[in-house]
């Protein structure tokens, strides 16, 4: 049974980091206390990080219920595999690694089935039905969807990173721990990202 | 500064994500006076915004926290045997009962139909058809050639 109740969304500027700060410090301290069986220390590192959590996966995963499952399963296999954890590196990002991976695991499953759903079937499903009563929102939604259709364009390599850096505004060293590649390999392919997303939406207006 | 080595860095000097500010400081100065790099920077921010439209997913209140959920769960995977201890101890039950279902099989038939009781010490046994070879050991069942 759930227990998260939907929320309106909070605002997040883009120099927001989820690394620096005191917090790598405890983050440690935490880390070793849960090793030594102390669950409740878990408890604060997931209170600390479920909200970015869910923000990142639900960039790759809509359905807030599947992107909720998601987040709890990244925590867990985060627990489990904590003896595993080296303490040289970064908890965050390690944290983030396994919930990316594994919100693109569902992403790519979701994208097949949908694939051969709309092999035998014509697509005229809308994910959500509009609500006759609210004032039609299709306009911002055509534009958002716009965007979706151009960002899903991009090969995942160098789509990933536009999103973790102008979605959800990880600086590119955090990008480089959360995706385990050097920091000029992210840089390229945040550059890489950018000019095909403009040249995809720019290409769009032409059609 | 030439065009070229310009639009090279453009996308990522249009996100703020250079880091020397000598050829931050170049870079601007070439964008101000090059009519195609300009234009070109303008188009990159331009398409930024409009990645910038998409919608924040929806998030959670801060009270609802995952984390009795996850609680939960850790608890109740604890409370099990591990999966490879549990399939361990499967694995030596099946072979257990295969050598006690082979053992009672092969009884069965090396047993005659007449149900003799089996060899015991004091009992007169017949002499083996062959003596064995010199170097043979004895097994248990054939009695000592004496
Ligand atoms: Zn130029």
């Amino acid at each position: 049974m759930r227990t998260a109740t939907r929320v309106t969304p909070t605002p997040m500027t883009t120099d927001q980091t989820i690394l620096d700060g005191d917090d790598r410090a405890g983050d440690a301290r935490l880390v070793e206390e849960a090793r030594r069986g102390q669950r409740d220390s878990f408890g604060v590192l997931v209170r600390r990080y479920e909200r970015r959590l869910l923000r990142v996966i639900g960039r790759f995963v809509r359905d807030a219920d599947a992107a909720e499952d998601l987040a709890q399963e990244t925590f867990l296999r985060v627990y489990e595999r904590l003896e595993q954890f080296d303490p040289s590196r970064r908890f965050a990002p390690w944290l983030f690694q396994i919930g990316v991976n594994l919100a693109l695991d569902y992403h790519r499953k979701q994208k097949r089935r949908r694939k051969i759903w709309s092999f035998f079937f014509s697509d005229s499903r809308s994910e959500r039905p509009l609500d006759p009563a609210t004032p039609d929102p299709r306009e911002s939604q055509e534009l958002e969807a716009e965007v979706r259709q151009v960002v899903d364009r991009i090969p995942e390599q160098f789509r990933l990173v536009l999103i973790l850096r102008d979605l959800e505004g990880f600086s590119t060293s955090e990008i480089a721990a959360i995706l385990d590649r050097k920091e000029a390999t992210i840089r390229w392919r945040l550059a890489e990202a950018r000019n095909r997303f403009q040249e995809f939406w720019e290409r769009r207006l032409t059609k | 500064m030439n065009c070229g080595e310009a639009q090279q860095e453009l996308a990522l000097w249009v996100g703020q994500d250079l880091t020397d500010p000598v050829r931050i400081e170049t870079l601007r100065r070439h964008v101000a006076i090059c009519p195609v790099c300009g234009q070109r920077a303008k188009a990159l921010k331009a398409s930024l915004v409009a990645l910038g439209s998409l919608e924040v997913p929806q998030t959670y209140d801060t009270i609802d926290s995952l984390w009795p959920e996850v609680e939960a769960r850790i608890m109740a995977r604890q409370s099990q045997p591990p999966m490879r201890s549990s399939l361990v101890i499967w694995a030596a039950l099946g072979l257990l009962s295969l050598v006690i279902l082979g053992g009672t099989a092969w009884m069965w038939r090396t047993t005659p139909p007449s149900a003799a009781p089996a060899v015991t010490p004091n009992e007169p046994v017949a002499p083996p058809l062959y003596p064995p070879s010199p170097g043979h050991q004895s097994s248990g069942i054939s009695p000592a050639i004496p």
